[in-house]
Parts: C-alpha cells; structure tokens; sequence
C-alpha cells in the first residue's frame, strides 16, 4: 500500500511540475509569434540587451521564450519567463528594426495579460499594482486631485525637508519626487478650452491625457496654440479619460479596454478632426484600439475608425506646410526620441523638421538618440536599478553633446530625464517640442496680441489672454 | 564534475549575475540566426558573460581541466549554426566586452573588443574619415568577433575584400586557457601567420579577446547606380563587362524580378517594377576618378542594352537605392512566411548558367527561389521561398537546397563564401574536399585544440575529429605507401 | 633549369628536381621516411636571412614545377604552378591588362611559389595590400608527405581553415607549395612618380606619412638615405590616365613640399621602383638589412629610438615606407654583430613599439644568435602547428627557430 500511495504521490507530482501553456483571453497570437525567425537584427537597438549583454533580455530571446510556452518547453508560470515579460520596457524599438515585421508590442502584452491571468502574486504586490496604476489612472479626476496636492507640496518648504529627512528614500519615493517638474500651471479640464485661428482651415481634438493635463498642462496648451496657429480650430473634447496604455503594457487589459471604449465615444461626439496627441506613448496607444478591441464586435470598427484618426502633435506640424515660425529661440538643443514615437509610430523625421524650422535653434544630435532613457511608462518607478542604468546612458550622451537643452515628447522621458541629467550632474533643461514651437510663435504672449481667439468654457471667441 | 559545483565556479571567475543555468535562461542561447531545419538547436551546459580577457581565460581553463567543450558566441546573428553549442557545452558570450579599447588615426586601426558591433565602430570613426569595410548584411547587430570567426563579407567586398584582410592582430585564448598575442605578416613580423588562419575558423581553434582591425579611408566621393535589364542575362553580360573593362566598383549588386516585386511596394527605391533584373553599382574614389569611371560603366550597362540607367547623387537618394538591396531580405516577407537563404559561389563566368540552373531547381520544386547577390564576387544568394506550417514544405527546401549546392560545386564553386559551414553544411564538405584535404584540416584543428573542446561538430565532417583522424591518416599514408593496413 | 651550386656556402648533398605534383609528394615522403630534411627552394632570391646550417641534405629544387594551369580573365583568377617565374606569370596577366599588384624583387627568377612562401610586401601594400589577400587556394605537400589542397578558384570562401593565406610567409616550414590559386586585378593604365628634394630623414618620414594618411589614392610612397643625415622621398601614383595626372598636379599644387622631378612616364617609372625593389633584395656581400616595423603612427618614435640604439654605427643607411611602418637598416656586418644588435634592441626595450627581422646578412653574422624573435606564447602555437604539418621536422630544419620544433603532447 505504501508503495501504492507514494506512486499517486509522484504521479500528483509530475501532473503539478507539468509545463503549462497560454490559456484564457489574451493568448499571443500563435502566427504573430512565428513570423520571427531570430536573425538578431533587434538585438543592439534593445535598451535592457545593451545594458546586460544577455540574449534573455533581448526581443529575440523573449520572443523564443514565448514560443517555447506554446509550445510546451517552458512553463507560462516559470520565474525567468515572468522576469523577461516585465523587464522589457515594451519601447518597441526592435519592432522597428524587424526586417520581418514582427509585432513585437501586441506579443509582450498578451504575454503579460497572461502573466497577470494566471500567475499567484504575493497581497503586496497586487495592492501596490492597483495603488500605483488604478487609482491615478482609472479616472482622470483623481490624477488632477493628486497634482493639486503635488502643487501645494512643491510649493512648500516640505521637499527640502523630506530629502533631508532620508524619509523619501525610505519609501521609495524619491525618484518619483525627483522626477515631476515645478507644476506652473493649472490643469487643463477637458471641455473648458479652446483655441480658434482667425481663418480655420481645420479642426483637431487634443488628446488631454492624465499626466499631459495635469503637470504638462503648459505642455498641452502650448499644442493648442501652436495648432492654431497653423489654422486648426482646436478643442479639448469632455468625457475623455486616460489613454491605458499602462494598464496595457501592465497586461491588465480589461482595465485599458474600459478607458479605450470612454475614449472612442468621447471623440466620436466631439466630431470630425484629428485626435492630435502631445504624449507619444498615448498616441502609440490610441494608435492601437483597433488591436486592443478586435474581439468587441460592437466597438472593432469604430475603434479603427478611432485609430486613424489619431496623430502626434509633431506628426501633424512637422511637413512641409508648417507655418514658419517667426520668433528666434537661440538655443542649442538634442533631441530624444521617445521610443513610442521612434519605434511604435516610426515618427522621427517630423519632430526634426520643427526643429530645423525654428529660428535661431541649432539642433546637435547625441548619439543613441532613439534608444530608450529608461522611463517607459511606470518602468522607471518599479524596475529602478535598469531605469538608471539606462538614464545614466543617456545622461552621458547629452553630456556629450554639449546642448544646454533636451528636447523630447513624451511625459515620462521628460521626467526620466530630468532625474538622469540631474543625477549625472548634467546642466542641461528638459522641454517639450510643443512648448519650443510655440515659444518660436511667441507662445502666450501672441496670443495676449490677439494674433488668435484662446477661448474657455462656453465663452466662444473671447480672448481671456488679456480681459 | 558536479554541476552544481561547476556553477559555482563560473560564478566566482565571472561574478553571479553572469552566468546563466537554470534551463529557461540557458532556452534563449539554443539557436543562432540560422534558419530552422537547417540547422540543429541545442541548449548549453551553461552560459556566461564574461567582461574581461582573465574571466574567458578562467573559464576556458576550467572547461578544459574538466574535459568541457565551450562554443564562443557574438551577437548570435550567424546563419549556418555556428554558434550552437553541439554536444552541450558552455557557450562563452562575449557581448558585454564591447568597449574600443584605442584608436589611431595615422595607422588607421582600432584595438576592439570581440562584442563591438560591426556598424558601431565605423560610426565611432566616421568623423575621423575612415571606417570597417567588411559589411555583412547584419553588420548592424553583428560583432567583430563574430566577423572574426566566420571571415564575414558583405557588398564593399569586391573592392576591400573579406574581413581577413582587416585584421592585424589578436588577443587569443587557446583551448588551455593560455592567453597570446598574434600579429598578422607586415613588416618586422616573424614566424607564422596565426591571424590568417584564426580567421574564418568558426571559433575552433581559439577566442579572440581583442582585435587589431585595419581601418580604410572614406572615399572622397561615391556615386550610386542603377541600371535596370530586360534579361538576367543582360545584367550578367553587363557585370562581365564591366569587370572586363578593368573596372573595379566598391560593389556590384544583382537583383531579379522577384526581388524588385517584393522591394519596390515596401520600400519605394525606384527599382523599374518592369525590369527582369537591376544592377546596383557603387564606385567610389578620388572625385574626378569616380565621374569618369562612372561615365565609363554607363556606357558599357547601354552598350549591353541597359533598359535605363540612374545615377543617384545625394546621399539621401544613394542611401534610398541601398535601402532596397539592404531590405531585400525583409521584404521577401511580402512574398512568402519564410525563407531559406543560401550562400554560394562560382567563378563569375559561371553566373548566367548558374543562374539558369537556379531557375530550374525553382521549377523543378515548385519553389519560388528569389536572387538578390554579389555580382561582382559571383557570390549568390538564392533564396527560397516556402512556408513552413504547409506539410512537405521544409523537406522540400532542404532537397531543393540539396540539389542547389551540387549544381554550384559542379561548376566549380564554393560551399560558402561568407555565411562559413558551421553545422549547416560540415556534412557537405567532402563533396569539395578529398579526404585528404580534410585530414589536413583536421590537423590544423588538432595542432591548435588537441582534445577538440573548441566549438565541437563544426566545418569538418563526421569523422574527421581528434583520434579517428590520425587513424585516417596512418590509413592513407600506409596506402601511399602500399603498406595496406590489417 | 638553373643549377643549385650552394646556399649560405653549403653545397646540398643532393639536388631533387620534381617535375609534378606527384614527385614532390614522393621526395618528401622519402624523406619523411628517412628522416632526412628538405630545402625546398625556388629562385634561391631571400635565403640571406634564415639561420645559417652546416649540412643541406636535400634541396628540392622547384623551377621545374612551373607554368600556368588556368586563367580566366573575365574570372579574374589564376591558378599557376609554385616554380612559375614571377615574370612569366605577370606576362600572361598583362597580356590580357591585368596584373598582380605587389612588389617582387628580381622576377625574373624569383618563383610564385618562393615569393607566397616567403611572404614578401614591397611598398605597393600601403594601397594595394599584400599577396595574402589574393590568394583563394593552394595544393601543397605536407612535410610528412600528404598531399592535400585548400580553398578553391573563387574569389571569395569560407570553406574551412584558411590554409592557403597560413602558407604566406611560412617559408616552406609547413608544406612544399605545389601551386597557387590568385585573384588578379585590372592592371592600371597609367603611372607616374614624383620626388620630393632631400631633407632631414626623420622630418622627411614624418612629412611623407602625413601625405600618404590625408591622400589614400597614393599607391607607394618611400624616403630612403642615411639614418642619421638626410633623405629623399619618391611617390608612386597609378590609375586611369586622368585622375593620375589630376592628383599629381593636386599634389604639387595644394601639398607643401621640396617637390622635385616628376617620372611621368609609366616605363621609367615602374623601372624605379623595380630597380628599388632589385637594388635591395640583392644587398652587399659584406651587409647587413634588417627590417623593422611599428605602427605608421609610431615611425617617428621608434626612427629616433633606433639612431639612439646605433650610436656609434656609421654609416647606417636607410629605407622606409612610413605609410606601411616599414624601416629598412643596413650597415656593414663588422659594425655590430647579431649578439650586439639583440642586445642593443632589449636594452632600449624597442618590442615596445616594434619588432624586426633579419633581411640579410653574411653566413657567419647570421651564426651569433637567432635570427628569429618570437614571443614565447605565440611561438608555442606555431610550433604545435609545424608539428602537425611536419612531424619529424624534415622542412627546411633549423632554419626558422633556433631549437626543436617537435613538441611532445
């Protein structure tokens, strides 16, 4: 009997150390998966690759990984596999690269969806999961509530105190603290703003986003009155939310899915237009609602319908038909390239063009200047050690340059820039393309001229630059 | 030796992190760029990732005091499964020694380590008027110790030749773990070349830790041209034409109707979508040098009935040509889910039958074979196209391939001129090479790593390794000499 | 066929004379199995340099080996048998305007063979590289008899070792060369040279490395004349007739230099160089050549290092390459000896930035010390190597390392 029994035993056993496979929804399409015939051609331009030198950590070997889950040679729960899927900063830069063409960013989502469907988490970890992506971005109007309160303690003489303190340290918050710039204006709600050329040729709808209209609010007006200014009548449609793209990078996509149905009927009332977004990586994410709602018969077309429309501030100004800037911005600059820009939307030639348009601006690259500073996302906030090393990378190639500013699109790089430069002792500043346009427009102040109508809440046509 | 104490000592020569042994970690080191059929995939004992030349050394002495093979390993874009560690052995990583460790301007060379990347260094030293002519297709992933290994090619060989000719010295680490300097012949030098023939031995007779490269002056100028051909025999006569004519282009370039179907949708080169073939010819030079030798290869494509012929001038319009030949491979996805790459070479004035020959493998196995190569070399790139979930498919290519290679070796052609034999074609080798030969080869293994630890089951065919090759040898003495064995 | 009288004094007790593939591997198998060692020789033009031996028991003379086996010109490749005169082999090249581009002293007897075994590079390897980079396949004999072929006729290959480019410069240790497969170039249409006046030789190799970094179409450009006084510099320019004449007016024009004559006649000038190149491999009786090499960016240094390290010896003459580091000395043998030069060169820790070989040198001078300097780790290697090749070292013994080459595994 004794044998009897520790026969089950082991039969129990082998059934529990069995591999298992992709289940659920959100299975990496199988297809998708095979297109990669591991050629390599992804390896130099893969941020946590160059750091390590591991192919583990390369889009080749996650990408063998993922296979060899379907496949059966590697279990879905096993810890390596886990590493891989949340190490990567899904910046997408192999994708670019791929002479095959592989969809790189769909594959380590799905991976990640199943990661989150089937694998046991510690308490901790899934309250913190919730608390650092849930309760900001779920809702719009508590990621406001939080930048107020953000305001108010930058404002005070807390931060000095609390750095001193070590009490940041201790909760793991200084990087975060380092990384929001001094908030200077007020967020921007959706549905109270508007900026009308005196000739509309066009109209467009400004994306607001969660961090872009709260800290970047500057930012994002900035975009209005530079869209304005090339003759889009520009308005800031209500009800939109946040983009999800971190709930989609984070594999919770039930989450992004809810924000992305929000999202599409918010737009779809506001009218014909552009959807023109300041932030990269919520553009590459609107970009892609018609991946991320296929199996929704009811919203699968009008989410491609959504999809189309939608382009980067830089996408849309930066052709040939840019209004020449006439103010002079004599600084000398670089550029980084967010990766959701570069590499998810393949947009890298028309920021360049805005630069090269501005009156004064010397535009000196730095080499590297599409490989990833380190930010994607939340990535900097929960996988520290790689973030830096990746920061302190670029820190020295900004050094190198010699530029007193950075110029980039996208608010996480803007964070994860600023704490890298100024870790690396790099005196350099960190602006948003949008802002350098408008200031070579004259910025706030064209618009105190009355060079074009800025218009709030139901007030249409009434300039309030100066009342 | 105990496992677990073998990883333990990896790990105190290279430091925790940097060794890898758990199984899903050592999954991702079990294939190189090679396509799957072709070559075997194979998970390792162990990997590591050493950052300095005493950290391979310690390695390579452990392995071999415990009778361990170790596989060498770049960037793993290799295409004939150089890289796979057969028989399970520990793959050395070398990508996180990647730094160039000096460069001298006034003798145009680098010192590098082997995990500098190809396009890397010629960008480092671009600004100072040079750059590394070999410029495999990969060149943007691959390393210089990867181009070490396999003697790496790539266009700009037709006038700067292969990557042997760019070394002039290295830091190797023997199968004993012993660390030497070698310096390939130029003045002063004594004894024998080493160099010349650690490059291109696919990592079996020794590591290279540091490399000395030969770096060549950017041209002072560079014209690009595109000559478009009603025939695949037309663009041939052209390259024999202009190789006649004593002109020698920085590279000359073959694409047929295939290729150009699949290239000009994706990438917009402005390949003429009617022609049956493109030639695509760089000259480079002293600037009046490149105008008349331009002029001169315009008139010669006409004289061979050229359907058109277009000269880029800015480099903003060269680089858009090059994009199509550089993509050619990527695009070929356009036409078919996969494709089997080949590499081969025959003497130039072989092309035109060689191609036909091509043509009717293509026929005969139902297989669309696209040609996109180096011309001028008379390097061929056939690439067939198949899909691999239809049954039958794989088999298909590997027969086809099969028939491929025979119909080249027969007009006296290579087996690889620049992707190396590797596991991909080891078995094919004695279709070249009597035993003899490869006994003589064999040797050249045996002389450098005795108890073949380096890279085992790669180039030389079953058979010809350690024991069984002295035994072969007394054997083929013994007939020479009418002694017959018992 | 020439007779083989003596070398370095010695008289060979015999002479073989293969006439095929086939006799080379018979007479060196023989003397596998006697034990007996072989000189393999062709032209007899660079054999003032090697360690100098008492007994010569067989020297297998190869000049009968000759002719050319294939040519395509539309290939641009050549397979010629070792014991082909050098000259003969260009002719056929010629015939069809094509060439090889490396300096071959006294081609008229040096053989193919002898100049891929020795591995001689002239100063045409500053544009045009050496004689290594051409060679695509070989079929040799092993010094136990085998008889084997590497690489192939296509000008590209990465079909196992590279044998064929080992042998450049092997000096016949590893194998009799029965014949060698090349790649040929377009031979260029025009030629012409340009000196420049004497001037301080260290300022003079200086100037003259400078030119040949800023303008790579420069095909050769030497200064030769005394170590410690002055020389003069000669620039070799080939091409297509126009751009060769437009870089020499380029030159003169933009370059501040003492320019001098101008040879602007491809004859007259491919004659000086030639004559250059005949000049030195003939040497004197009575002296000693020793070349040296450095990194070109290190010329300078190891030229003032060298007139330090040869205080005293007058007068030293001197021929250099500066774009390729080359530095060719010579001076009388009663001078320095060997021991003293070895010496001379550790206490002045010149392996710091260069390295030499012995070019030529009387019999006796050449007995005070090894000709041959190789670090331990790198000629432990070669070694290994010879002994595979030639196991009971019956290839030109003693001639290449001054100890036993044969190592027990």
């Amino acid at each position: 009997m004794a044998t009897e029994a520790s026969a089950i035993e082991q039969t129990v056993a082998e059934a529990e150390r069995a591999l298992r496979g992709y289940s659920g929804h959100d299975v990496p399409d199988d297809k998708l998966l095979r297109d990669c015939v591991h050629c390599g051609m992804c390896l130099p331009t893969c941020p946590t690759y160059r750091l390590t030198g591991s192919e583990a950590s390369s889009p080749r070997g996650r990408l063998w990984m993922m296979r060899a889950v379907a496949d059966g040679r590697l279990d879905l729960l096993d810890d390596a596999f886990d590493e891989q899927m949340y190490q990567c900063l899904n910046c997408r830069a192999c994708e670019a690269v791929c002479p095959s063409g592989v969809q790189y960013g769909p594959l380590v989502e799905a991976a990640r969806s199943q990661l989150e469907q089937h694998r046991p988490r510690p308490a901790w970890q899934r309250v913190a999961r919730r608390v650092a992506l849930r309760f900001p971005f779920d809702d719009v109007r508590r990621m406001r509530a939080m930048v107020s309160g953000l305001k108010l303690y930058q404002r005070s003489p807390l931060p000095g105190l609390l750095r001193k303190s070590g009490i940041l340290r201790l909760l793991r918050l200084e990087t975060l603290e380092a990384m929001v710039p001094p908030v200077r204006e007020p967020a921007l709600i959706s549905g109270e703003e508007s900026w009308e050329p005196d000739a509309a040729t066009n109209r467009a709808h400004l994306f607001n986003g969660c961090v872009m209209s709260t800290v970047f609010s500057d930012v994002n007006r900035a975009a209005g009155r530079s869209l304005a200014h090339n003759g889009y009548a520009t308005n800031v449609p209500a009800r939109q939310q946040c983009c999800g793209a971190l709930f989609v990078h984070a594999g919770m996509m039930d989450e992004a899915r809810r924000l992305a149905r929000i999202n599409i009927d918010a737009f779809e009332s506001a009218g014909e237009g552009k959807i023109v977004v300041t932030a990269a990586g919520c553009g590459a994410a609107l970009k892609e609602y018609d991946h991320l709602l296929k199996d929704d018969a009811s919203y699968r077309i009008r989410a491609k319908a959504f999809s189309d429309r939608v382009v980067d501030v830089s996408e849309l100004l930066g052709t040939g038909d840019l209004v020449q800037p006439g103010g002079d911005v004599s600084l000398d600059v670089t550029f980084q390239e967010p990766c959701h820009l570069a590499h998810a939307q393949r947009i890298s030639r028309q920021p360049r063009t805005i630069l090269e348009a501005i009156p004064g601006l010397t535009l000196t690259e730095m080499r590297e200047s599409s490989l990833c500073c380190g930010s994607a996302g939340i990535y900097n906030i929960i996988r520290r050690d790689m973030a830096d090393g990746l920061g302190d990378r670029k820190a020295e190639s900004v050094r190198d340059t010699g530029v007193s500013t950075v110029v980039t699109a996208n608010p996480g790089c803007h964070m994860q820039l600023r704490t890298s430069l100024r870790r690396n002792g790099v005196e350099a500043d960190v602006i948003h393309i949008a802002q350098l346009l408008d200031r070579a427009y004259g910025g706030q102040h064209a618009a105190e001229r009355g060079d074009w109508a800025f218009t709030r809440g139901d007030a249409p046509h009434q300039s309030t630059g100066k009342s | 030796m105990d496992r677990t104490q073998l990883i333990a000592d990896l790990e105190r020569i290279c430091g925790p992190t940097n060794v890898r042994s758990v199984p899903s970690d050592l999954l991702v080191y079990e294939y190189d760029g090679s396509v799957d059929g072709a070559v075997d995939t194979e998970r390792p004992l162990a990997v590591v990732l050493p950052d300095s030349t005493e950290q391979v050394s310690a390695v390579v002495k452990l392995a071999s005091h415990n009778g361990i093979p170790v596989v060498a390993r770049g960037a793993g874009t290799g295409l004939s499964g150089g890289a796979v560690a057969r028989g399970g052995g520990i793959i050395i990583a070398l990508t996180r020694m990647e730094r160039v460790l000096r460069v001298d301007p006034v003798s145009r060379t680098a010192l590098v380590e082997p995990g500098v990347i190809n396009l890397e260094l010629s960008q480092l030293v671009a600004g100072q008027g040079m750059f590394f002519a070999p410029d495999p297709s990969s060149q943007k992933a691959c390393t210089i110790g990867g181009n070490v290994a396999e003697n790496s090619g790539g266009p700009h060989c037709l006038k700067y030749g292969v990557t042997t000719n760019h070394i002039l010295g290295l830091e190797v680490v023997l199968h004993d773990g012993d660390v030497v300097w070698i310096d390939a012949h130029g003045p002063g030098a004594a004894g024998l070349d080493l160099v010349a023939i650690l490059v291109g031995s696919e990592g079996m007779l020794g590591i290279a830790t540091k490399v000395l490269v030969r770096l060549m002056p950017s041209p002072d100028s560079v014209h690009v041209h595109l000559a478009a051909f009603g025939s695949m025999d037309d663009a041939a006569a052209a390259v024999t034409s202009i190789i006649g004519a004593g002109i020698l282009p920085a590279s000359l370039e073959m694409m047929d109707h295939l290729t150009i179907e699949a290239v000009e949708p994706a990438y917009h080169a402005g390949y003429p979508m009617d022609a049956a073939a493109v030639l695509l010819v760089e000259v480079d030079g002293t600037r009046q040098e490149v105008a008349e030798t331009s002029d001169r290869i315009a008139a010669l494509c006409r004289e061979v009935g050229a359907t058109s012929f277009r000269s880029a001038a800015s480099p903003a319009e060269q680089e858009l040509l090059w994009k199509g030949r550089k993509m050619a491979l990527a695009a070929m996805g356009r036409l078919a889910p996969n494709y089997y790459l080949h590499d081969t070479v025959v003497p130039r004035t072989k092309l035109t039958e060689t191609l036909q020959s091509v043509n009717d493998i293509s026929r005969d196995f139902g297989l669309p074979i696209a040609n996109v190569f180096h011309a001028g070399d008379g390097n061929l790139h056939p690439l067939m196209l198949f899909d691999r979930r239809r049954d039958g498919d794989v088999e298909k290519v590997l027969e086809a391939s099969h028939a491929l290679i025979h119909a080249c070796i027969e007009v006296g052609g290579a087996l690889s001129g620049e992707h190396g034999i590797g596991s991909e074609k080891r078995g094919y080798m004695e279709l070249v090479f009597t035993r003899d030969d490869l006994v003589a080869m064999a040797g050249v293994k045996d002389a450098f790593d005795p108890r073949g630890l380096l890279n085992p089951e790669k180039v030389l065919p079953k058979g010809y390794v350690c024991g069984e090759v002295r035994a072969l040898h007394n054997q083929a003495m013994a007939q020479k000499h009418g002694i017959h064995p018992m | 066929m020439k007779r083989v009288e003596s070398i370095d004094g010695v008289v060979p007790d015999r002479v073989a004379r293969p006439g095929s593939e086939t006799d080379v591997a018979d007479i060196v198998g023989e003397a596998n199995a006697a034990v007996e060692w072989i000189l393999p020789m062709g032209g007899s033009t660079a054999m003032s340099g090697l360690t100098p031996v008492d007994r010569i028991p067989v020297a297998m003379d190869l000049t009968g080996l000759s002719g050319i086996l294939e040519y395509q010109p539309a290939d641009l490749t050549v397979s010629v048998r070792a014991g082909t005169r050098w000259v003969d082999l260009e002719r056929a090249l010629r015939a069809e305007g094509q060439t090889i581009p490396v300096d071959v002293p006294m081609p008229a007897v040096a053989t193919v063979g002898g100049v891929v075994a020795t591995g001689y590079a002239g100063p045409r390897r500053l544009r045009d590289g050496t004689l290594k980079d051409l060679m695509l396949g070989m079929a040799y004999v092993r010094g136990d008899g085998l008889a084997a072929k590497a690489g192939g006729m296509v000008v590209k290959n990465v079909s196992g070792f590279e044998i064929p480019r080992l042998f450049h410069g092997s000096w016949g240790a590893l194998g009799v060369i029965t014949s060698v497969n090349l790649k040929v170039v377009p031979a260029h249409e025009y030629e012409m040279s340009l000196a420049i006046e004497p001037g301080d030789t260290i300022d003079l190799a200086e100037q003259v490395l400078r030119l040949t970094v800023a303008r790579s179409a420069i095909a050769a450009a030497v200064a030769d004349g005394s170590l410690t006084g002055e020389s003069a510099a000669m620039i070799r320019l080939s091409g297509r007739e126009g751009p060769t004449r437009e870089l020499a007016r380029e030159l003169q024009a933009n370059v501040a230099l003492p320019w001098s004559t101008v040879i602007d006649s491809p004859d007259a000038s491919a004659a000086w160089w030639q004559e250059r190149e005949d000049t030195l491999a003939a040497g004197e009786p009575d002296l000693v050549a020793i070349e040296i090499g450095c990194a070109p960016s290190q010329v300078q240094e190891l030229l003032i290092a060298v007139r330090q390290t040869l205080d005293g010896v007058e007068p030293v003459s001197i021929h250099m390459t500066p774009g390729v580091g080359s530095i060719r000395i010579a001076f009388s043998s009663g001078a320095l000896s060997l021991a003293s030069w070895l010496s001379l060169w550790d206490q002045y820790g010149l392996d710091r930035i260069g390295r030499f070989v012995i070019s030529q040198a009387p019999v006796a001078w050449r007995a005070d010390g090894s000709v041959w300097r190789i670090a331990p780790g790198a000629l432990s290697v070669m070694q290994s190597l010879k002994s595979t090749f030639d196991p009971k070292d019956v290839l030109n013994r003693g001639r290449l390392w001054n100890e036993p080459v044969v190592r027990s595994r």
